[in-house]
């Protein structure tokens, strides 16, 4: 299995309208991807070309020669629920191929907005080679930034607990 | 008694390690499947490092490769372009990773010199105009095949007996289980070539797992290929890095009248199928094109791929490990093998060094090494040989073809007359 699959619910403290309209935006999403180099739109598509982090897996592609490779995916925007949106990503990092589907909703629970979302990630051979407990660290570590950057961006002023 | 070490793998760990070895009195005979430079240590970026790419992530690797790299430039003299290098900020982050390096460069007692944007570009006037900063470290460039072929040529006159084209095809074990002999399938003469030992030393490189298989032992390994690419035209004259943690795309090294590109790391499941993708060569012109806009316009010449083995978490014995290198042995099999993985051309002579001394270990025998250390320099014996003189045309042909696809192939004499010494040194000639 090169599949792996995450989920969670993220409070944040802008209102229900702001967030769907964060998050249905491709400029806004990139902008939370941690280490973005490039971001641009073309065709509908986003293309964002990003750093991992390998040393939060512990592991070194070449024996320690680098501690962060560049991945290149595309996003694809399905139609936009009522209350959230899809997101379908294919691309490449350390030499193989990357997949991801996400499914993002918001709904509001005692003042504050909840954005819930599940994420399906195929590392490709990358989970065959280096093991699904490296996988999962890297994977892990980039999920934790993306969160933090979202919860920075849609609650304004609150610091992290 | 001199006690019989076979050595497997001719790449810059398995010449080193013969070296120390013969320097500490024993008899070594060292077995390639190919020649020296017809694997992994053939397909480098050309680079010896001086420590300041790892200054900031592996403190031990970076002060190992100063130390190294002062070493090589004393003992290898006529193996080093002393070029110097330049660690270039192009943005703000890359500033910012700036002062994390300056002070680690500093921790590693590794010299360097602060530039600005404009001093920067004087220094090196096909960089992108927009550099803000750099750095000015030691780094060079390592003739790769003069240096493999300096060593080899260090192997014999230390007088390790050196077998090309050889492939393992099995290990004999004694009632003990230690393993007293070793078969090779001879690829140039044909029929098989027995070998008695007391020690095996496993220096196979990516094959390394392979290897370990045969002897009784087993090391997971995956292998990782590193991709490089080469500029038809030498654009800077030191070694160019870009200011931030290690990264794929993010050195070019300015090697005889070319400029090599490195480098992007990709897994793979089997180095024999290993292709080069587009999009990892597009990654690499994006990376270089960004600290030398030129490369852009210029494009590749070609590319190619050499591979490192990473080692899976040990069942075995670590005798001594770094991030850059592991000397492995295993309580299972034959006690009287160690497998060495992993290592970097500029720390290979340190690698064979603790090798030697792992073997001394297992050996229980203490044999200090004779005298310096300085390999000979190639180029009188190269000027006497002619291809093919006096040798197996056909062996010749094989090593040549067998070499393409590396860090040298823009210098087609040289290979030519290195295949040609190699079999004169081998005695297969």
């Amino acid at each position: 299995m090169t599949v792996t699959e995450h989920s969670g619910v993220l409070a944040v403290a802008e209102g229900h309208d702001r967030v769907l309209e964060f998050i249905r935006s491709p400029e806004s999403v990139a902008s939370i991807l941690p280490h973005v180099e490039e971001h641009r739109i073309q065709d509908g598509v986003s293309m964002v070309k990003f750093r991992i982090d390998l040393e939060r897996g512990g592991v070194s592609p070449g024996g320690g020669y680098i501690s962060t490779a560049k991945a290149v995916m595309k996003f694809r925007y399905g139609a936009a629920s009522d209350n959230g949106v899809t997101i379908e990503g294919s691309g490449r990092a350390l030499g193989s191929s990357l997949k991801l589907s996400l499914e993002i909703a918001v709904g509001k629970s005692d003042g504050s907005t909840q954005i819930s979302w599940r994420a399906v990630v195929d590392t490709g051979v990358l989970m065959k080679l280096l093991g699904s407990e490296t996988v999962q660290a890297i994977t892990a570590g980039i999920i934790g930034e993306i969160l933090e950057n979202a919860r920075k961006a849609l609650s304004p002023g609150r610091t992290t607990e | 008694m001199e006690e019989k070490i076979a050595v497997i793998g001719a790449g810059s760990t398995g010449l080193f390690t013969s070296i120390e070895l013969a320097r500490r009195g024993f008899s070594v005979s060292l077995f390639d499947r190919g020649i020296p430079g017809s694997g992994t240590s053939g397909r480098f970026h050309g680079l010896l490092h001086c420590g300041a790419r790892y200054a900031v992530v592996d403190r031990t690797a970076a002060t190992d490769c100063r130390a190294e790299s002062e070493r090589i430039k004393s003992i290898a003299p006529h193996c080093v372009n002393s070029t110097g290098g330049l660690f270039v900020a192009l943005d703000r982050n890359d500033e910012e990773y700036g002062e994390e390096l300056r002070l680690n460069l500093n921790r590693c007692s590794i010299p360097y010199t602060e530039l600005n944007g404009s001093e920067a570009v004087r220094a090196e006037p096909n960089l992108n105009a927009v550099v803000r900063s750099a750095i000015r470290v030691p780094d060079a460039v390592l003739k790769g095949r003069r240096f493999l072929l300096s060593a080899l040529g260090t192997c014999i006159a230390y007088g390790v007996s050196f077998h090309p084209f050889m492939n393992l095809l099995s290990a004999h074990d004694d009632e003990s289980g230690d393993i007293e002999g070793l078969s090779f399938e001879n690829r140039i003469g044909g029929g098989v070539h027995r070998a008695s030992t007391d020690f095996v030393v496993n220096c196979s490189g990516p094959w390394i797992g392979q290897t370990s298989k045969l002897l009784g032992h087993r090391v997971e390994v995956l292998p990782a290929a590193g991709v490089m690419s080469v500029v038809g035209k030498r654009l800077t004259s030191s070694v160019v890095s870009r200011m931030r943690r290690p990264s794929d795309g993010d050195i070019l090294v300015p090697y005889g009248e070319t400029t090599i590109a490195g480098t992007t790391a990709a897994v793979t499941e089997d180095p024999a199928s290993f292709e080069i993708n587009e999009e990892d060569v597009g990654l690499l012109l994006d990376e270089a094109s960004a600290m030398v806009p030129q490369i852009g316009r210029l494009g590749f010449a070609r590319s190619y791929a050499s591979f490192r083995p990473l080692v899976k978490e040990e069942t075995g014995s670590v005798r001594e490990v770094t991030r850059d290198f592991r000397i492995l042995s295993y309580d299972a099999g034959p006690r009287n093998v160690v497998n060495v993985a992993g290592g970097k051309m500029t720390t290979s002579r340190l690698v064979g060094e603790r090798t030697a001394t792992e073997v001394c270990n297992a050996l229980g025998v203490r044999k200090p090494p004779a005298g310096e250390l300085r390999l000979i320099d190639p180029l009188d014996d190269i000027r006497t040989v002619e291809a093919g003189a006096g040798g197996d045309n056909t062996a010749i042909e094989r090593i040549v073809a067998e070499m393409r696809g590396g860090t040298d192939d823009e210098d087609t004499n040289f290979v030519r007359e290195l295949a040609a010494l190699v079999m004169k040194w081998s005695g297969a000639g």
